[in-house]
């Protein structure tokens, strides 16, 4: 029953899309998001005692990563150049566990963001990068943050929005002069956000 | 924009390669590895400082202070498998099991900071008494000496041998300044040096002969007179030098007179060699710890021999000049063999070995040779050099 119900609305959203030809959005339009949601660790590759291991899945367990799935806020501004095209950035902070302890990312990211069909519905494919602040047991470190994203937007009114949005997410960890250290992480986030745009 | 965008550049650089820089484990590393308290078993208690202890478990090392902190060191790659080198004052010494060279101090304050000792010498053995002192020995290699016995020269390998007696120490500068200094001046905390050069006793301007032995808490080191005329040292005449290792003994000048190794007086002897296990006396004979093993010194002409020429793990080799023979003493017994295929072409020499210690190179009249000290006897395993012609130098091999 929900898969029906599943493919009547993508159905439906894809009529929309193709019925709504003409963007949505001119230059100078803008879009503020408020974004809550959830994040699933897919790898995490570590030198671990001395050979190079990827681990996979969250959670504890043999080879798993040992991070549990975590939460997600962020604040997002974007500012269209062109109809289909929008330049912004974002704020976020992340939370994950492991062995009980709070792993935290705070990325401060540009985004570049294309929407191939707006209007009622939106169709949004980003791409952030920048940086992020990281850590974990009383230590800390900045590393680059990249994620590419996919969203569903729906504005029930004129200005106001709902939507999904998800994609996957890469964070290395880069010693310079120690690459023994070296580290990279990434995870798929599922998030639900807010929009306001005009 | 584009200022904004050149403005940030830099600035990212910086900050993502300026953090973190103290802690010797990714913080990714730290989070995949951190294990739950609950699964993690300690294999071992390494030692202690002020308020916490320090255990070993199957996934690395930890400290537990007395309110029950269970944290994860950040030695250096994190080896479960690491052994501790020493418990001193206020602080714990780790080995890396990657790296012999390298060692780290827990004070049990921040991260474990890491040394490395010069890469000028060779750590033959370390050694810690009563958790209160340090004994590293250490061998560096300061070039060849001829040796002439008869008409045939030899070039024998020398080393000098140190004993850095570590006491009481609080704070890494000090134990630090000792490996410091020795690179500097090679003075402090020298107990004493040692000749591997040995050619015999028909030939006093080269005798000089050396030991080197832990042997229960003491830690031997012999001279033998008459030594070459030598400025690095202030070892005179005629002695034999005990390092003890135990409290309350320090090194002397001279042996004491009770101390005897295998009921002989320790001076009687020269220790040639180390094998695993045993120790072979310059005489031939072979011991295993305080036990007699072999006695194969009945053949008299070993007593004029008495050059080792290369050690390895099959026992010392010794050349028999002007022949084609050569002798292999282990703890097996005292092996005679011949070159076979340079039979006809003695006399041979030894000219160098190369840098990993892997062959002998003999000449013989007729070209060069290489010869595998690993299982020398066994045919197959010396092989002419390419190109009988070459010449080699003793740079090559050193």
């Amino acid at each position: 029953m929900k898969g029906k119900i599943a493919l009547s609305f993508l159905i439906l959203a894809l009529s929309v899309f193709a019925l709504s030809a003409e963007p949505y959005y001119d230059r100078g339009s803008q879009i503020f998001t408020i974004t809550l949601g959830t994040n699933v660790p897919t790898t995490a590759t570590i030198n671990d005692q001395g050979k190079t291991t990827t681990f996979l899945g969250p959670f504890s367990g043999p080879e798993k990563t040992n991070i549990t799935m975590g939460g997600y806020g962020g604040l997002d501004y974007e500012f269209f150049v062109n109809p289909v095209l929008s330049l912004g950035g974002e704020l976020g902070y992340q939370f994950n566990f492991a062995s009980s302890k709070l792993l935290t990312f705070v990325p401060i990211l540009f985004k570049m963001t294309y929407v191939p069909f707006s209007g009622r519905f939106d169709l949004p494919i980003s791409f952030g990068f920048g940086i992020n602040y990281m850590s974990y047991n009383n230590s800390s470190m900045i590393t680059m943050f990249m994620k590419l994203e996919v969203g569903f937007r729906y504005f029930i009114t004129e200005n106001w929005g709902i939507g999904l949005v998800s994609g996957f997410t890469y964070v290395p960890e880069v010693y310079a002069d120690k690459p023994q250290k070296n580290g990279q992480f990434t995870y798929v986030p599922i998030n639900v956000a807010v929009y306001y745009r005009h | 924009m584009k200022k904004i965008l050149l403005l940030l550049f830099p600035l990212l650089t910086i900050l993502f390669f300026s953090c973190n820089l103290d802690s010797s484990q990714g913080l990714l590393q730290e989070a995949v590895t951190a294990p739950e308290a609950i699964i993690e078993v300690v294999n071992g208690i390494y030692g202690r400082t002020d308020d916490s202890l320090i255990v070993g478990t199957q996934h690395g090392i930890y400290t537990i202070n007395s309110s029950g902190s269970f944290n994860r060191l950040g030695l250096n790659g994190n080896k479960a498998q690491r052994t501790i080198y020493a418990d001193l004052t206020g602080a714990v010494y780790f080995d890396d099991v990657d790296n012999a060279m390298v060692y780290e101090r827990y004070d049990g304050t921040g991260n474990p900071t890491t040394y490395s000792f010069p890469d000028t010498i060779q750590l033959i053995d370390k050694y810690s008494s009563n958790g209160r002192e340090f004994t590293f020995i250490i061998r560096e290699e300061t070039g060849w000496v001829e040796a002439k016995i008869g008409s045939e020269n030899y070039l024998i390998p020398i080393y000098n041998f140190y004993a850095y007696y570590l006491p009481q120490v609080s704070s890494a500068q000090s134990f630090a300044s000792a490996f410091s200094n020795f690179s500097s001046s090679r003075a402090t905390s020298v107990s004493g040096y040692l000749f591997t050069l040995n050619s015999g006793n028909d030939s006093p301007t080269y005798e000089t002969s050396s030991a080197l032995k832990i042997i229960g808490d003491n830690l031997f080191i012999e001279v033998r007179t008459p030594r070459p005329q030598t400025d690095k040292s202030s070892i005179t005449g005629n002695a034999t030098y005990l390092y003890s290792t135990s409290p309350g003994i320090k090194p002397s000048g001279s042996l004491p007179s009770d101390v005897k190794y295998n009921n002989h007086p320790l001076n009687t002897y020269n220790i040639v060699g180390l094998g695993s296990g045993y120790e072979i006396l310059a005489n031939g004979r072979v011991y295993q710890g305080r036990n007699y093993v072999q006695n194969s010194n009945n053949n008299t002409t070993f007593n004029a021999l008495r050059i080792p020429v290369y050690q390895n793990g099959s026992g010392l080799i010794y050349l028999y000049p002007n022949t084609s023979s050569y002798y292999i003493v282990n703890s097996s017994g005292f092996q005679q063999n011949q070159i076979n295929a340079i039979r006809t072409t003695y006399p041979y020499s030894i000219v160098g070995r190369n840098s990993q210690g892997q062959y002998l190179v003999l000449t013989v009249t007729n070209g060069l040779f290489v010869l595998t000290p690993t299982s020398p006897n066994e045919a197959g395993t010396y092989k002419p050099l390419t190109d009988r012609t070459v010449s080699i130098s003793i740079s090559d091999f050193n």
